[in-house]
């Protein structure tokens, strides 16, 4: 789970962002749809998770704004920009494009 | 439940800046931590499962303070920058008020320019350094901030809106044009330049005694 961890940390932007594609959300909201979407085998801690929003707001990938909630402590929500639409299809690209060559480098090798 | 994880949050947040952007990461995590304690709840963990299992979801947050801290000197710098920018701005303005009236003593005595060509030119001298000096002010915040802190924000908050400042400075502002054109009036129809200045002395204590008035009022 930790070697996985790894690889999947540097592809946290990309999760967020695709996530923010579907419809405007929350922090514990968007874990708990990465949790789901992986059957519970993938969560991000909090901590990551902020940072990377911090990141993604910086970048103007994504902008954020205030929930009304009336109990309990307020939300923030973030929503995908445009711009944070066209890094995301870059990213998904770019990933496809890598996971094709790491399985011809890793998987096909090993059997020739 | 609510204060055992906001009790948590502000332990970890114990040493980051007490900025309104910390402040805010609080809110979010701790309204985040609620949901996720409410969620473990309903699948019927116990108080203390769901506790423990929400503290230890929030990982490490040293990195998330440092982004604060890294934030505060990227605006700290963009800060001098402007303070310089607007103090050169200023020091030439100045410079220019003092040049017109070299140049106009250097036009009329030395070079015998006539009076009101003279007198013309150390005018748009002048023009252009209030101009310099209005773009300057206008295009600026009014306060800068040290830091992101709410204290900050309220002096910045306060020296804005102050409400008596706005009005002196309109009066202010209003008497000196009003002086002035007094002043080329008198001067131009009786052309009586040569004792006319008397007016701006007396400008300066009406304006006195207008600010005086406004602070007694209040």
């Amino acid at each position: 789970m930790s070697i996985t961890s790894d690889i999947i940390r540097g592809h946290t932007e990309t999760i967020i962002l695709a996530n923010l594609c579907e419809k405007d959300s929350y922090g514990y909201e968007i874990n708990k749809a990465i949790q789901e979407k992986t059957n519970n085998q993938y969560e991000l801690k909090e901590a990551t998770l902020y940072s990377a929003f911090r990141r993604l707001e910086q970048a103007s990938l994504i902008s954020s704004y205030w929930g009304d909630e009336t109990t309990g402590a307020r939300r923030r929500y973030y929503s995908i920009t445009t711009l944070g639409r066209v890094a995301f299809e870059q990213n998904k690209n770019d990933w496809n494009e890598a996971k094709l060559l790491i399985d011809k480098l890793i998987n096909n090798s090993g059997t020739k | 439940m609510c204060d055992e994880l906001r009790n948590r949050v502000e332990e970890l947040f114990q040493n980051a800046p007490k900025t309104r952007r910390a402040q805010e990461l609080k809110e979010e995590l701790l309204a985040n931590l609620i949901d996720r304690y409410n969620d473990l709840i309903n699948n019927g963990k116990s108080h203390e499962e769901a506790i423990n299992s929400t503290i230890s979801g929030i990982g490490d947050v040293d990195e998330l303070i440092k982004g604060l801290q890294e934030q505060d000197v990227f605006n700290y710098e963009r800060i001098q920058n402007q303070r310089k920018k607007t103090a050169a701005v200023r020091t030439s303005a100045i410079g220019l008020y003092i040049m017109s009236v070299v140049l106009l003593i250097f036009l009329t005595s030395v070079v015998n320019v006539d009076g009101t060509i003279a007198v013309c030119i150390m005018l748009t001298m002048d023009a252009i350094a209030t101009c310099l000096i209005i773009y300057n002010s206008i295009s600026h915040p009014k306060y800068y901030k040290l830091d992101d802190s709410i204290v900050e924000e309220f002096k910045e908050w306060k020296s804005v809106n102050s409400k008596r400042n706005e009005i002196l400075k309109s009066v202010r502002s209003i008497v000196w044009t009003v002086i002035v054109a007094i002043y080329l009036l008198i001067s131009f129809v009786f052309n009586l330049w040569d004792i006319s200045w008397i007016i701006f002395i007396i400008g300066g204590a009406i304006e006195r005694i207008i600010v005086l008035f406004f602070q007694l009022k209040e």
